[in-house]
């Protein structure tokens, strides 16, 4: 999302926020169907599962609608809207990690079969989708990379390089100084970059 | 990564490539810039660490997108409609929408108000009856302020009023009440229980002989029952030698005459009135005509209203009293039981 199109929705989206805090659902509605998509992606890229951010960018808009009447004029929705995203998706992430945690599993579970035999999950690819799927095996890397990263290195890698905020639009979003933003930016793509090099052996 | 054994270049490659991040975003200044082309021209690991920053932007800015279910925002919606508009305030929630809440409010009032008014003048009427129906519910938070404006009814008989349902008659029969002739007390003891005891002896009988409470309770009701029934005895109590006319009771003579026991007696008669239930063959004009019987046998009106009268008449009169009823209507059975020897007996007859 540029800033370009938080600027143009800026009054309309004051506009829906105040029909909203008036009940109107269907005001509300337009505000779901216009920032669906960018929060998805956002929580699809903190926690690297579509299910689990479906259901985080539920819950978002939810808390959202609560805490309308929370909301600061002076700030846009869409940043703010976005920090909300960046809190469910956080303790989300945290639940999820518990969860794996306690169960035992890692993405690259080995499958028992029925003759006892420990296979790996075969690739069943066909060679004319071969260039596909290394796009996304490397695509399943960065996403591995970005999920090793702590989270605030993670959401500020997510906001500004995925999500492609400015740098004072992610420090709105995360309430952090611009040069915060910076060194934790610089942090955050030394950390891929040197993941990367580790498990793809060459950038 | 493998740096020189300088350290000072170390250092220099470090801020060089903090630098370079923030080189890639435009988020440099000219002096920076500068300073990061010159070191780079000089260092190839830096140079190589730059290409590996942009490979890696490229690839996080190449990861593609996703798409939200179609589901999403209708269940999203959903979730919305159960959550009752909490994001309102509680006085957004009371009065938005204005064009729907607005009106409800305004008419819910205008009930409440309407409906609040007729209570209070329905309970004003129970109030200065001493036998309210036998419907009555207690008395009614809105009875007390508006008491003197019925004050007039409690005075002047409505003869034309529409006959009230079957009144719960507070009927205690002409039969004494055991306890104060009993129990004599002194006169000290005596007034004050004469004064306090003024509703009490409808409740004391009421379980003998009435099986209708709620007159009892109206009676009782301090606030606005006390204020008719009460004030007649305890104003002779305490006025008693002031206004004896008035009051119709013992005239001060006699009761300077009389020992403690038969002040004690007398007052106490007063304290303990014989109600009569009367059904009367003619409602509307049942009140004029029980008001010149009692006026024709030495009685004295205390208080009247549309449906009872409370009098106080010579006892050697009772009976006259009873038959005089007895033509104007029908009397329960069992009222003619003597009284004791008190000149004066307060009766309230209720029709």
């Amino acid at each position: 999302m540029s800033s370009n199109m938080h600027t143009q929705n800026e009054t309309t989206d004051q506009t829906l926020v105040n029909a909203s805090l008036r009940g109107d659902h269907d005001a509300f509605a337009v505000l779901v169907r216009r920032y669906q998509r960018h929060m998805l992606n956002t929580a699809w890229r903190l926690l690297g599962d579509y299910d689990e951010a479906c259901d985080t960018v539920q819950d978002a808009f939810v808390a959202a609608w609560r805490n309308l009447s929370g909301f600061r004029r002076e700030a846009q929705f869409s940043t703010w809207l976005t920090s909300i995203t960046l809190n469910q998706a956080r303790s989300r992430g945290e639940q999820l990690r518990r969860r794996q945690q306690r169960e035992g599993k890692s993405l690259d579970e080995q499958i028992p079969t029925s003759d006892g035999e420990i296979h790996f999950e075969p690739a069943s690819a066909a060679p004319s989708i071969q260039e596909q799927l290394e796009i996304e095996a490397v695509r399943q890397q960065v996403r591995d990379c970005i999920s090793a990263l702590p989270p605030d290195f993670r959401e500020v890698l997510v906001l500004r390089d995925m999500e492609e905020l400015s740098y004072d639009e992610v420090g709105a979003t995360l309430n952090i100084q611009a040069g915060t933003v910076k060194s934790r930016l610089f942090r955050a793509r030394e950390g891929v970059r040197e993941c990367l090099k580790r498990t793809m052996g060459a950038l | 990564m493998p740096e020189t054994n300088h350290g000072s270049v170390m250092k220099e490659c470090r801020d060089i490539r903090e630098l370079l991040s923030a080189l890639l975003d435009n988020a440099v200044t000219a002096v920076e810039r500068q300073r990061v082309e010159t070191h780079l021209a000089a260092c190839p690991r830096c140079r190589e660490a730059l290409a590996g920053l942009e490979r890696t932007v490229a690839l996080l800015r190449n990861q593609g997108e996703v798409e939200p279910p179609p589901w999403l925002a209708s269940r999203i919606m959903a979730r919305i409609a159960d959550e009752p508009a909490a994001h309102r305030s509680f006085w957004q929630r009371l009065f938005q929408p204005w064009p729907v809440k607005m009106p409800l409010q305004v008419m819910a009032l205008l009930v409440l108000c309407v409906t609040g008014y007729m209570m209070s003048r329905e309970n004003i009427t129970n109030v200065n009856l001493p036998a309210p129906s036998g419907e009555q519910a207690p008395p009614r938070p809105a009875a007390s302020a508006p008491v003197t404006e019925s004050a007039p009814a409690v005075v002047v008989p409505k003869s034309g009023e529409e006959p009230r349902p079957a009144p719960a008659a507070p009927s205690v029969m002409p039969q004494r009440l055991p306890g104060p002739a009993s129990a004599p007390v002194s006169p000290g003891q005596m007034s004050q229980s004469a004064a306090d005891s003024v509703p009490a002896p409808p409740a004391a009988g009421r379980s003998k002989v009435d099986g209708v409470p709620q007159f009892r309770e109206t009676l009782s009701a301090p606030a606005a029952a006390g204020k008719d029934v009460r004030a007649p005895a305890a104003e002779r109590v305490q006025d008693m030698n002031a206004q004896p006319q008035s009051l119709m009771t013992q005239p001060p003579a006699k009761m300077k005459r009389s020992d403690a026991k038969e002040e004690a007696s007398g007052s106490l008669s007063a304290t303990a009135p014989v109600t009569l239930r009367l059904t009367p063959v003619d409602p509307a004009a049942a009140g004029p005509a029980i008001a010149d019987l009692a006026r024709q046998l030495g009685g004295n009106i205390q208080a009247s209203s549309t449906r009872s009268i409370t009098m106080q008449i010579p006892v050697a009169r009772y009976p006259d009293l009873l038959r005089g009823l007895g033509r104007l209507g029908t009397l329960p059975d069992g009222q003619e039981v003597p009284l004791p020897g008190t000149r004066y007996q307060q009766v309230v007859v209720i029709w």
